[in-house]
């Protein structure tokens, strides 16, 4: 566990993850940074037998899901959510396993990775909250964030805040 | 204060020995100096029931347990040993109800808004308010995001504005004796009617007491 070597291990450990999803997952799309970071793309069809694949693969087990985040891609209409790995038996192995999905409210969704990490069911509560990403197979998909009756998704770009504007209380016109 | 200073000595008034003023002084509404009543009450003080009523809620304000944010952290350090806040009187109640006034201690946001005006509502009359820090009074940095209101007045009617991001305890110190200020000309207030019956509908939709 030499600090050192670790940009040096993180490519060794990107690479051997990256000959693995070659041959087992032809549809995912690979690129190893300049940093070590394996960055893998992949269809919606494919995301859970790829979460399986790197959660249990020997002996670099993607096992700490340490963060899910969405990208919303105004311009190409997508919404893309990143699923950032981390390898316990390894901390050098890094992934961002990434998805896209259709920008469309009504469309939006990914299946739920939750099965996988369980650790996912409140980070794809946090994505459902502000991008409005629908997860398919999660077993509680509620706001986590915001109140419950919070119109909109507020870290979507085309967002707008529709609050009526506010009001100062005084002790006269104060309703308990 | 308030009683003849000599103890021990049964139910005899004690003769005044020349020199000493028969009635103290409470504050300006006190009994005149040239009031015969002086001269029948020694060692009594005179003055309306509102200020003897102000004189022990400004002295014993006791406020919320309740912190929001990076705020709170001063508030409690204004409340330990280094600048001490029991001197004035005032320390944190657990419960609204044995409440007097609240601190609104950083950022609010609309979920917890509602959160604060029950908070409120189940305050005891006479209350009072304090908006502490700029989050607080204004929604301060976060103003103008999706979340956040922008200063708890439009929630719930606020007596203090404490600026500062966060304010030194000292300045929390300030503010306490600025409320004391705001405290001691309180009148005998009563519960506006319409509110109070709205209070009571409202908590037994709730299914608690008002």
């Amino acid at each position: 566990m030499n600090a050192t070597n670790l940009p040096a291990r993180r490519m060794v450990a990107g690479e051997a993850l990256q000959n693995l999803l070659a041959s087992r997952v032809p549809s995912a799309r690979t690129t190893l940074r300049p940093d070590g970071e394996l960055e893998v793309r992949v269809p919606a069809t494919a995301l859970v037998a790829t979460a399986r694949l790197l959660a249990a693969a020997e002996p670099l087990a993607l096992n700490y899901l340490s963060c899910v985040s969405g990208v919303d891609w105004l311009e190409r209409g997508r919404i893309e959510v990143v699923y950032t790995l981390h390898s316990m038996p390894d901390p050098a192995a890094k992934v961002s396993l990434r998805v896209e999905t259709d920008r469309e409210l009504s469309l939006a969704g990914v299946p739920s990775l939750t099965s996988v990490w369980p650790t996912a069911g409140y980070q794809e509560r946090e994505v459902f909250d502000l991008f409005g990403v629908k997860f398919e197979g999660h077993p509680d998909l509620r706001r986590i964030l915001l109140g419950e009756s919070f119109v909109g998704h507020p870290l979507r770009k085309d967002f707008l805040d529709q609050r009526p504007p506010h009001r100062r209380v005084t002790r006269e016109d104060y309703q308990p | 204060m308030g009683v003849g200073r000599r103890r021990g000595r049964g139910n005899k008034l004690p003769r005044r020995p020349k020199g000493v003023r028969l009635v103290e002084k409470l504050d300006s509404h006190s009994v005149p100096e040239k009031s015969p009543l002086r001269k029948v009450l020694p060692g009594v003080f005179m003055g309306p029931v509102r200020q003897l009523f102000n004189w022990g809620r400004r002295n014993s304000l006791w406020y919320m347990t309740f912190g929001l944010a990076c705020c709170a952290i001063e508030m409690m350090a204004a409340a330990a040993a280094r600048w001490d806040f029991d001197r004035f009187g005032s320390f944190f109640r657990a419960s609204p109800r044995q409440a007097d006034f609240m601190f609104i201690s950083g950022t609010v946001n609309e979920k917890m808004a509602s959160r604060i005006k029950l908070l409120y509502d189940q305050m005891a009359e006479p209350k009072w308010i304090l908006a502490m820090g700029a989050c607080a009074c204004t929604g301060g940095p976060f103003t103008g995001t999706y979340n956040v209101v922008p200063g708890i007045d439009k929630v719930i009617p606020v007596d203090v504005y404490l600026p500062g991001c966060p304010p030194r305890p000292e300045a929390l110190i300030d503010a306490l004796l600025q409320l004391q200020k705001l405290v001691g000309q309180e009148g005998l207030r009563a519960v506006p009617r319409a509110a109070a019956e709205r209070a009571a509908e409202r908590a037994a939709e709730r299914g608690t007491t008002p």
